[in-house]
């Protein structure tokens, strides 16, 4: 295919995205029924464990992956997880409640296809970026049970993007589907926060992850996911680096100084098990 | 780089930044440090501001359903985040943050954004968020350097279930059920604010009573008030351990081994000097055993060049004694003769209610003097009290024998600017004619005085006390 037919394409493409993100024709998934009760009572103070549990054994699919992760080496104890209470009894309702956001949530979005390793990519730069996003807002005193949610959904319209156009052109490369998803992720993922009614700082995060200092009120708690999404690229090249980490304007906005980083820096090996534990 | 002042002040919290606007006005050359972003320290960006903003939603809120339940209608929905409640807090920070960085450049002080440590007695180090060194050298220094939360063993602090006073702002959500631990000030001030915004909140203490260092009518009235609301208060408790339970909820097991499940819980424990990170060994300082900076009356160190103010000394530790303790620390610098600080010291508690206090409680007064009589004022009996529908309230004058006022105690409404008339009038020596002699507006809370004078000085003409005018 010569260069000029390549870009055509992709304007076509890109142009065809756009109108459909315009005319809110884009077909956007329904939010799996777990995340959408750990998101309707992750801020709230009525949470049920017992509905949620209730929920996840519904489907067999989430609950035998729910297990898989909390068998995991970074989860398991000395004895194996055979049963859902067993594993809230052993990890804590918190922690099961995040598990089950994420597989199911990856559930809905990973879907398979030439482009599969692309979604694949951007769930777990997510999941990283929401793991370290939780470290830095424990870190710095910021709230840190938004900080996990944010983190993860805040390219939450990548795999959208990626998903429509496949349908649109198997054919596009890979290069020029990263620079669509680019272009595209965030007025997708703003979509789907209106369409799956995504809590308020998840909107906030996806609006203003590029220039948190515009964020007004919600400035630290943006800065929180921008940092924790540079370490998390970081990490996922294996070049945590001190001297660059510091240069990052979030991390400055959040007060951190080279002794800061370098204690945050010790959680890394336990994330990158957790990544691994939640593949 | 190496730079060179008269004077370095380490802390742009209350005690500092009037330092450093006193040794600038004076035409010194004088640099802050700051270890955070914004100027103000913990006083406007974790304690005292953030949480009296808090403070003015919860008893909005508390009027506004008042308001709906008389008109039969649903009140406002639970469900809010504190980060909606206190929504504007950061525009106030932010706000008061330029307020007083314009303040220190305009006059002419230097923010140095930072983290200090003494290199030896005449300079420090400033490290930089961007790993960058700058060396400041100084005739004198000044450490204002504040306080942080003290974090006992026993309780396991992780900011997301467990928060001390520092992260309980950090709250996404209101929980359903909260312990606070603690019954000084702060433990105080957040159980009846999260009380009054409808969380089921334990506050558990050591002692008898919280805020012991109160008049016990006030105590008591506070904790009436708290109960009032839904509260508890467990005293004489102490506490073994406190920890996430790895479920859902934290427990707090106390020592006779019942266990208090909570949705969180707020340490509250008091705080210690914030002197981490300063080497002050280097400046041939140590901290004393209270784990303070010892200074001499005029704020100097046991190193003369070096003053220390603020909650780095220790108690009373509030915003108003600090900036004080900052501008005597410059102005003896300077050589400016000043008059002996007043010992006089106010103290204000912002829960709810509201309780300030100024001179000797009743329990002081009676080990002091003989013959000592009250006088109370009801706000029941206050016009302003019915017209502001604010009824639950109280002032206390305590008398001695002749009639001289040597204490007030104030809980309700406007506790805390209200006492600041009594201060007056115990700086004066004034009696209780004075409050029924002279004429106040009328309906202000402030003709509680009059009341509470009127009330002592019928209780003193019954055991004879001819100079005594009863109206």
């Amino acid at each position: 295919m010569s260069q000029s037919r390549t870009e055509a394409t992709e304007n076509s493409l890109a142009e065809r995205f756009q109108a459909e993100l315009a005319s809110r024709s884009l077909d956007v998934p329904l939010l799996p029924t777990v995340a959408a009760e750990v998101l309707s009572s992750s801020l709230d103070d009525q949470s049920n464990a017992a509905r949620l549990a209730e929920l996840i054994q519904q489907d067999q699919g989430l609950a035998s992956h729910l297990l898989r992760v909390v068998n995991s080496p970074v989860f398991r104890g000395n004895s194996e997880i055979v049963a859902l209470q067993q594993a809230i009894a052993r990890l804590g309702m918190e922690r099961i409640r995040e598990i089950a956001l994420t597989v199911s949530l990856k559930g809905t979005m990973l879907q398979a296809g030439p482009f599969e390793n692309l979604v694949s990519a951007a769930w777990q730069h997510g999941l990283r970026t929401a793991l370290w996003s939780k470290e830095i807002a424990r870190a710095a005193i910021k709230n840190v049970e938004t900080a996990y949610l944010c983190g993860l959904l805040h390219n939450i319209g990548t795999p959208l993007v990626i998903n429509r156009l496949a349908q649109l052109d198997s054919d596009l490369s890979q290069s020029d589907m990263i620079e669509l998803a680019d272009l595209f992720n965030t007025p997708a993922g703003l979509l789907l926060v209106e369409e799956w009614r995504l809590p308020g700082s998840v909107d906030l995060t996806i609006r203003f992850l590029d220039d948190f200092t515009s964020a007004k009120n919600a400035k630290d708690s943006v800065a929180v996911v921008a940092a924790g999404r540079l370490v998390a690229e970081q990490q996922a090249l294996a070049q945590l680096n001190v001297e660059l980490i510091l240069q990052n304007p979030a991390l400055q906005h959040l007060n951190f100084y080279p002794d800061d980083i370098e204690k945050l820096l010790e959680k890394a090996p336990d994330i990158a098990l957790t990544m691994e534990s939640m593949a | 780089m190496n730079r060179t002042y008269d004077a370095v002040v380490i802390g742009s919290g209350p005690a500092g930044q009037k330092a450093a606007i006193q040794l600038a006005k004076a035409g010194r050359q004088v640099a802050i440090c700051e270890r955070l972003r914004e100027v103000g320290g913990a006083c406007v960006h974790y304690g005292t501001i953030p949480s009296k903003a808090l403070r003015e939603r919860a008893e909005e809120r508390a009027k506004v359903n008042a308001r709906l339940r008389e008109l039969n209608l649903p009140e406002m929905d639970r469900s809010v985040g504190v980060a909606e409640l206190i929504g504007e807090m950061s525009e106030v920070v932010s706000a008061h943050d330029q307020y007083m960085t314009e303040q220190l450049q305009r006059n002419g002080v230097e923010i140095v954004h930072g983290r200090a440590a003494f290199e030896d007695p005449h300079r420090v180090s400033v490290l930089t968020t961007t790993g960058q060194q700058i060396s400041l050298q100084a005739v004198n220094f000044v450490i204002c350097t504040g306080s942080k939360p003290r974090h006992p063993d026993h309780v396991a602090i992780d900011h997301e279930h467990v928060y001390d006073s520092d992260s309980i702002l950090t709250l996404a959500y209101l929980p359903q059920t909260m312990v606070v631990l603690g019954g000084g000030v702060i433990a105080c001030e957040y159980a009846s604010i999260f009380a009054m915004l409808g969380v089921r909140v334990t506050l558990i203490d050591r002692y008898a009573k919280p805020l012991g260092f109160l008049d016990h009518d006030l105590t008591d009235a506070f904790v009436a008030a708290f109960e009032l609301r839904g509260g508890d208060f467990l005293g004489e408790v102490d506490v073994v351990s406190c920890a996430f339970d790895g479920l859902s909820q934290v427990a707090t097991t106390l020592a006779d081994g019942t266990v208090i499940k909570s949705d969180k819980v707020l340490c509250a424990q008091g705080r210690v000097a914030d002197l981490q990170n300063l080497q002050i060994e280097r400046a041939g300082l140590s901290m004393d055993e209270r784990q303070l900076l010892s200074v001499d009356e005029h704020g100097r160190t046991s190193q003369p060049h070096i003053y220390a103010a603020g909650d780095v000394i220790g108690p009373p530790s509030l915003a108003s004694s600090s900036m004080e303790q900052g501008r005597r620390a410059a102005c003896h610098m300077l050589g400016k003769e000043l008059g002996v600080i007043g010992d006089l010291l106010p103290s204000g508690i912002y829960s709810i209610p509201e309780l300030s206090s100024v001179g000797l409680t009743e329990q002081q007064a009676r080990a002091q003097y003989d013959g000592v009589v009250v006088g109370l004022a009801d706000f029941r009996e206050i016009a302003r009290g019915h017209i502001a529908n604010a009824q639950d309230g109280l002032l206390k004058l305590v008398v001695s024998a002749d009639g001289v006022i040597r204490g007030v105690h104030v809980i309700g409404s406007h506790a805390t600017d209200l006492v600041h008339i009594g201060q007056m009038g115990l700086l004066q020596g004034a009696d209780v004619n004075t409050f029924i002699e002279n004429i106040f507006n009328f309906p202000t809370y402030a003709e509680s005085y009059r009341v509470a004078a009127i009330h002592a000085a019928a209780k003193l003409a019954e055991r004879g006390g001819a100079r005594i005018n009863v109206a």
